[in-house]
């Protein structure tokens, strides 16, 4: 309890609460507009961020993630174009209560709902996080290679629809950690006697240009995007007493069901919101409402998905393993900043740990009062037309990947992943995976050797110990489900 | 859809040789007695990546490969291209020109490229939004931009 007071008093130094707020806006208007990711959001900000203290960025990135979730119900609600996957369900009812005059209505709705999901993820992080970095401090080398593992075989096998390319990705990513000098014996590897090479491929330009410089190249491809200039007033957004009796059952259920989706790494805010929205359609009592403009069909799905934030916090956190593609982009930032995520953060960080418990619950009504605000200026917002925007965001591109070393060798890696992820997106490779194979690269290798150092050689190290059989276990499982429903489609 | 599966096919083939030649290239690593060389982790990754190439290009083949594929539309594809022989120029220019010489000019192409027409405008915001970025990174957030040998 004192650990989470000094976290407070941490967030309300008037440097950290200014870039929270920041954060909390500048990830609703991003969120807002289609194409624009809270993981783009998030990358953008990243030259910033390596020149803060630790807590005081990661609040602001906590700030953008929470913000870009809710931003996204926006667009989905005024323009029938989801800003965010997360707000894909979002569209079903709240396009409907936009066509029949109530836009403000459904965004007040999918504000208070986002909200609510967004203090019930908060509560189980508090709860939850400190419990299992408890259960994370008895892991040994073998079991964070068994991890690391799990991790990346739990995010190739979810986040595409083609689990072999997802598998595919990763190994590219790994492939790509063990560029450069060899952090066992020192000597040059995949180097081609380049100097250059010789550092590795910093995770900085890999983030950017997989997320970042690939959105651009895939934008220009249609520079007519969307354009929001036809979009109705908001008006009357805040729901009656009725009406927010009658949203609180869907709101509850999404919260729960969000919190629990966003813990298991490689899921998120897309698949949670249409599990919640299900689930509320299911137990309603207006299920034939459903799809022609409830109020309980936009709250489910926005509380979910910003329930989705607190989980997937919790595995990334304890373990080092993201729970969803912003979660990984998080923790690049964790790492550049400087902080290693994992169970020793709640031993040697303490600071850290409770400045995001009380970020996140200061971010949640920060995120009420602006979305409110945000909600009703919405129209201008998507009004921002694409042809700027995108032109501007390659700069920044450029300006973030330099400012890691002040090197154009780093611009240029930027610009080659940009590449890669294009043709990947457009062949159907997800991102993702690439990114935590990088991430998780070195991490896998190094508690390799140390297992096989230990063990003296032997391989049977990762099934005699429980914990890294059970990751072992898992990997194949969720890749054997993946493939069995992959076929059943 | 077509056109992926024959992509589909040719990656794996392509995945498959990218294996091989990693293959061969860390196989003059040092091996240790105990504990993994630098050579055995990207060798464990190479023989993955094989299998798996390996199974995208029968699984391919085997579901029927398309004597077609689907129409690729060339003027979007030739855009992306642009856009990136652009950035790549931008990049290796930067030497040269520096940030604040150089981007209003780069802003101003790719803003184009992606269809905005009113060229005064386009002028004038490629020169606001290059001045707002360097006082914004350089003067307030201490961030260095690209210096070059003019600039």
């Amino acid at each position: 309890m004192a650990d989470l007071l000094t976290g407070f008093v941490l967030v309300f130094e008037p440097l950290t609460f200014a870039l929270m707020v920041f954060g909390v806006v500048i990830g609703i208007i991003i969120g807002a507009l289609p194409g624009l990711t809270a993981s783009m959001g998030i990358i953008l900000l990243l030259p910033l961020v390596y020149r803060l203290p630790a807590n005081t960025a990661l609040v602001m990135l906590c700030g953008l993630f929470c913000g870009g979730m809710y931003g996204g119900s926006i667009s989905a609600i005024l323009l029938k174009t989801p800003g965010t996957p997360s707000a894909s369900a979002t569209v079903l009812d709240g396009y409907p209560l936009c066509e029949q005059g109530k836009a403000g209505k459904a965004l007040g709705v999918s504000t208070i709902a986002s909200f609510i999901g967004g203090i019930v993820s908060t509560i189980c992080l508090i709860l939850i996080a400190p419990q299992l970095a408890k259960v994370a401090l008895k892991f040994q080398a073998a079991d964070y290679f068994a991890l690391s593992i799990f991790g990346l075989t739990i995010m190739a096998s979810s986040s595409g629809k083609n689990v072999v390319k997802g598998l595919v990705a990763g190994c590219i990513g790994l492939l790509a950690s063990c560029v450069g000098i060899d952090g066992i014996v020192g000597v040059n590897r995949l180097t081609f006697n380049n100097m250059y090479l010789a550092g590795g491929f910093a995770l900085l330009p890999v983030l950017i240009g997989v997320f970042a410089i690939s959105e651009v190249l895939t934008q220009v491809q249609n520079p007519a995007g969307f354009t929001g200039s036809s979009v109705q007033e908001v008006k009357n957004m805040l729901p009656s007493w009725v009406e927010l009796k009658g949203i609180m059952p869907a709101t509850l259920v999404g919260a729960v069901l969000g919190v629990f989706i966003g813990i298991i790494p490689g899921t998120g805010g897309a698949i949670a919101c249409f599990l919640a929205y299900n689930l509320a359609q299911k137990f309603s009592k207006d299920r034939k409402l459903f799809g022609k403009g409830a109020l309980s069909g936009v709250a489910a799905p926005e509380s979910a998905n910003n329930a989705t934030t607190g989980g997937a916090l919790i595995p990334m956190l304890c373990l080092g393993i993201p729970g969803d593609v912003v979660t990984s982009v998080m923790l690049g930032a964790l790492i550049l900043i400087g902080v290693r995520p994992g169970p020793l953060l709640f031993v040697e960080n303490t600071d850290i740990v409770y400045s995001i418990f009380a970020g996140m619950v200061v971010i949640q009504f920060l995120m009420l009062g602006f979305g409110l605000l945000a909600a009703r200026y919405s129209p201008h917002i998507l009004k921002v037309p694409y042809t700027l925007l995108m032109p501007i965001i390659m700069v920044l591109c450029v300006v973030g990947s330099f400012s890691l070393n002040n090197s154009l060798y780093e611009v240029t890696v930027a610009l080659s992943f940009g590449l890669i992820g294009y043709f990947m997106k457009r062949w159907g490779y997800p991102g993702a995976p690439l990114v935590l194979g990088v991430i998780l690269g070195p991490l896998a290798e190094e508690n390799l050797n140390r297992a096989l150092l230990v063990s003296n050689n032997s391989w049977s190290v990762f099934i005699q110990r429980p914990i890294s059989f059970t990751f072992l276990l898992l990997s194949v499982v969720s890749i054997g489900f993946a493939v069995f429903s992959s076929r059943k489609k | 859809m077509k056109e992926t599966k024959r992509i589909d096919v040719w990656t794996g083939v392509a995945l498959m040789v990218l294996s091989v030649v990693v293959w061969v290239l860390t196989s003059d690593l040092p091996t240790p007695k105990r504990g993994i060389g630098p050579g055995d982790y990207p060798r464990v990754i190479t023989a993955v990546l094989f299998v798996l190439g390996l199974t995208m290009t029968i699984s391919n083949l085997i579901s029927g490969y398309p004597a077609k594929g689907e129409k690729t539309n060339w003027l979007y594809l030739g855009r992306m291209v642009l856009m990136a022989v652009m950035a790549f120029a931008y990049v290796r220019m930067l030497k040269f020109f520096g940030f604040p010489l150089l981007t209003p000019f780069f802003l101003f192409g790719t803003i184009a490229l992606f269809g905005y027409r009113s060229w005064w405008k386009n002028a004038i915001i490629s020169v606001v939004a290059t001045g707002i970025i360097f006082v914004l990174f350089n003067v307030i957030f201490m961030v260095f931009l690209p210096t070059g040998k003019i600039f």
